[in-house]
């Protein structure tokens, strides 16, 4: 038998085949791949008005090189992406076996947690301007009052840093709960009876035997919210900081819009797009490479 | 992997998608070849046609109240109008909807974007639309100036003109022991302000003293207050701005004042115009700078916080001469690809709205100016301003004004980044950098964009 016969066969004719997944294919084509072409072709223009185009070569990817503010944005993204993802995860990972390990009000602990995920960016970037407000703020005043700290966030860029990242390890926590506390639950319980008849403690029992076990599942939840960072802090920066101060929370999404859509500089914004793009994908790459080491997936 | 992939696209896509090139919309139109001269005042079309208005600031509702009072009048015109975002969102989207050849009939576009916008072709100045119906005399001059290209055509019609307006709590003035009358509110210069400021600290127990959002355009103001130019090259306008006067000593007065009030916990530091306005009516200081569009909002406001609400002046230093305020709002214009019928009511809807009989209302309403002398006499045998007399002081400051290099305002492409340089250079100031470190790099930012904006420039 031929190997083109061994397949399971669902369509008696390709055309068939092919005429189901058009629509599909018509899809991504038009709102996928057409944009992503278009971005390319306007980085290698400059654009005062849209439709009013100049070919100038690779001269907005040589500005992005010499840029010292676009390296700084690079930075910052990157740090922002290292410390929510890592602080996200590991908070998640602390919360979730607690609730895995309690044996009363589960759910109650759960959706608890699970709540601010719920919340739109951009609700809970106001509720977060609305706790952390540098003069009004409910929480900075209480720093302010009885810890006598002053968290001036509108003047300080590190602490301006800070707050933002506050915000997207809180928001983004409720995400990776839900799916290692879905992992826990499938641990047989035939393993932690026996890790507890050994006297193994609690904390080693996360690190050295679950962790290794829902290993897929972190992999996942590592490379989802790592492309998360990079273009989902936008709603948080643009509400609670608009880049600043002195562009110290500028993340590179959040440059991109703003060379884009406040300073009409089109072809400059879509080269960063390109950019931002192929070091994303290329980090997911590696990222994927490195943790499938780690992972295990089951068998010998 | 594939996920990881599909999601960056989504990023570029984002972009991509709203940056789509088609080119600009339509054939070119010669507006005073297609329009008859003779039919214009009498408020029809030559054929029933409903157009659209993108609104970029608040009172949607009033304007389209205007607009349906017009429509009562007219057989065959009808005008839709939406706020359609921000003065940027508007600007962007007028730009995708050419390229979609879907344009509204008339776009609300920002004072910074006339250039860019009349040097883009993207408009049709609004003199060779309705010039022959409009009395330029009657224009106030600080209006009719900004708006013009070299050969004295007026662009846009001046629509939601505003400047800087000072309003102060009169309540807390007395308490403090201040001259409480506008006429001679201790407000004038940097020392009076520095003074008052004490004294509502210290006397009448206010945390901080003064607040204004920390943007821009209020230092442009500064600086047009202090005589003192923006931008070489006559402020950009008699030819393309290459570099910023950031170095003059008038500017380093404006800084060094604003850091030692910020420094002495005189000036409230509230970041954008909303905190700036609740810092105010929350009275956690007493003097707001903010735009003259708010001051109908800050009068009512005042009164239902139970204080008593007034204008007083922008400040200048002491050494100099107050000039004048620069203007900032915005202005109505007929995109290039509106013909025929469309274009027609386009032009006989400007018309109506520059009468001063709508100017009077709109600036009654909203408190943005009108750009008609007649409207304001209008507005006085009303008696309007014996109810709200700070209308009459802010417009009177802006009438008052000469018109000089530095009161014409900067006139260039990407004003906007040029903005965000200063706004930057201002976090720099308040997180406590040097002030001349500051001065020296917030020039060197501006003078970047500069350079690139004069490039882009094709006058």
């Amino acid at each position: 038998m031929s190997e083109h016969t061994d397949r399971l066969q669902i369509f008696s004719s390709t055309r068939e085949a092919a005429l189901l997944l058009l629509p599909t294919m018509l899809f991504i084509l038009v709102f996928l791949y057409y944009p992503f072409v278009e971005t390319v072709f306007l980085s290698f223009h400059r654009i005062r008005i849209l439709g009013n185009e100049t070919w100038i070569g690779l001269d907005h990817y040589v500005r992005m090189l010499e840029s010292s503010d676009y390296r700084y944005s690079f930075g910052v993204t990157i740090l922002f992406t290292a410390v929510t993802v890592t602080v996200s995860l590991l908070l998640s990972l602390l919360i979730s076996f607690l609730i895995h390990e309690v044996d009363r009000y589960k759910n109650l602990y759960l959706v608890s947690v699970i709540w601010p995920y719920a919340l739109p960016l951009a609700v809970a970037a106001v509720l977060l301007d609305f706790l952390l407000h540098p003069q009004l703020g409910v929480f900075t005043w209480a720093l302010d009052t009885y810890l006598g700290i002053e968290f001036a966030w509108d003047t300080d860029g590190r602490l301006a840093l800070v707050a933002v990242m506050l915000g997207a390890i809180w928001q983004g926590m409720g995400y990776n709960i839900i799916f290692i506390t879905a992992a826990l639950g499938q641990i047989p319980s035939a393993i932690t009876d026996a890790a507890e008849l050994d006297g193994i403690g609690r904390l080693q029992r996360l690190f050295r035997l679950y962790v290794p076990l829902i290993s897929p599942i972190l992999v996942f939840l590592i490379v989802v919210q790592t492309v998360g960072a990079f273009f989902g802090g936008f709603a948080l920066v643009d509400l609670m900081t608009s880049g600043g101060p002195n562009n110290a929370t500028n993340i590179l999404m959040f440059n991109l819009y703003q060379d884009a859509f406040r300073n009409q500089q089109f072809g400059y914004a879509a080269a960063q797009s390109v950019v931002l793009f192929a070091f994303v994908a290329v980090m997911m790459v590696i990222q994927l490479k490195v943790t499938d080491r780690y992972a295990y997936y089951g068998g010998a | 992997m594939q996920t990881a992939g599909v999601t960056a696209t989504i990023g570029a896509t984002a972009l991509s998608g709203c940056l789509s090139r088609l080119g600009l919309g339509g054939e070119e139109t010669n507006a005073s070849e297609a329009l008859d001269e003779e039919d214009l005042g009498d408020m029809e079309a030559s054929e029933e046609v409903e157009i659209d208005l993108w609104l970029s600031v608040g009172a949607e509702d009033l304007l389209q109240e205007m607009a349906d009072e017009f429509a009562g009048e007219s057989d065959t015109i009808s005008v839709n109008v939406s706020q359609e975002g921000s003065y940027n969102e508007v600007f962007n989207g007028l730009q995708q909807a050419q390229t979609a050849d879907e344009p509204p009939e008339i776009a609300h576009l920002n004072a910074v974007h006339t250039l860019p916008a009349s040097a883009g072709e993207m408009i049709v100045p609004a003199g060779d639309l309705i010039g022959s119906g409009l009395d330029s005399d009657d224009f106030v001059d600080a209006v009719g100036n900004y708006y013009v290209n070299d050969d004295d055509t007026l662009l846009g019609l001046p629509f939601a003109v505003s400047t800087v307006t000072c309003s102060y709590n009169v309540d807390a003035f007395e308490a403090a022991g201040l001259e409480t009358e506008s006429d001679s509110v201790p407000l004038e210069t940097y020392e009076d302000w520095t003074a008052t400021s004490t004294a509502l600290v210290e006397e009448a127990g206010f945390p901080q003293a003064v607040t204004w959002p920390a943007l821009g355009w209020f230092y442009e103001s500064f600086m047009s207050m202090q005589g003192q130019a923006f931008l070489n090259n006559d402020n950009g306008r008699s030819a393309p701005a290459t570099e910023s006067l950031l170095d003059a000593e008038a500017v380093r007065e404006i800084y060094a004042w604003n850091q030692s009030m910020y420094e002495d916990d005189y000036y409230l530091n509230s970041g954008g115009w909303g905190d700036a306005r609740q810092a105010f009516l929350n009275e956690e200081a007493a003097v707001l700078l903010d735009s003259s569009s708010n001051l109908r909002s800050m009068s009512d406001g005042a009164d239902e916080a139970g204080f008593e609400h007034e204008v007083g002046m922008v400040p200048h230093h002491q050494n100099r001469d107050g000039e004048g305020l620069i203007i900032g709002g915005g202005s109505l214009f007929v995109p290039q690809g509106i013909e025929g019928a469309s274009l027609e009511a386009a032009a006989e809807f400007l018309l109506w709205l520059s009468e001063p009989e709508q100017q009077a209302r709109w600036h009654m309403e909203t408190g943005y100016y009108p750009s008609s002398l007649e409207a304001e006499q209008i507005v006085a045998d009303d008696g309007f301003y014996e109810e709200y007399p700070q209308f009459q002081r802010a417009f009177q400051q802006l009438k008052d004004r000469p018109e000089t290099v530095a009161t014409a305002g900067a006139f260039t492409f990407d004003h906007g980044e040029i903005r965000t340089e200063l706004d930057n250079g201002l976090d720099r100031l308040f997180g406590g950098n040097d002030l001349d470190d500051v001065l020296t790099s917030m020039k060197s930012d501006v003078d970047a964009v500069l350079e690139r904006a004069s490039e882009a420039d094709p006058r």
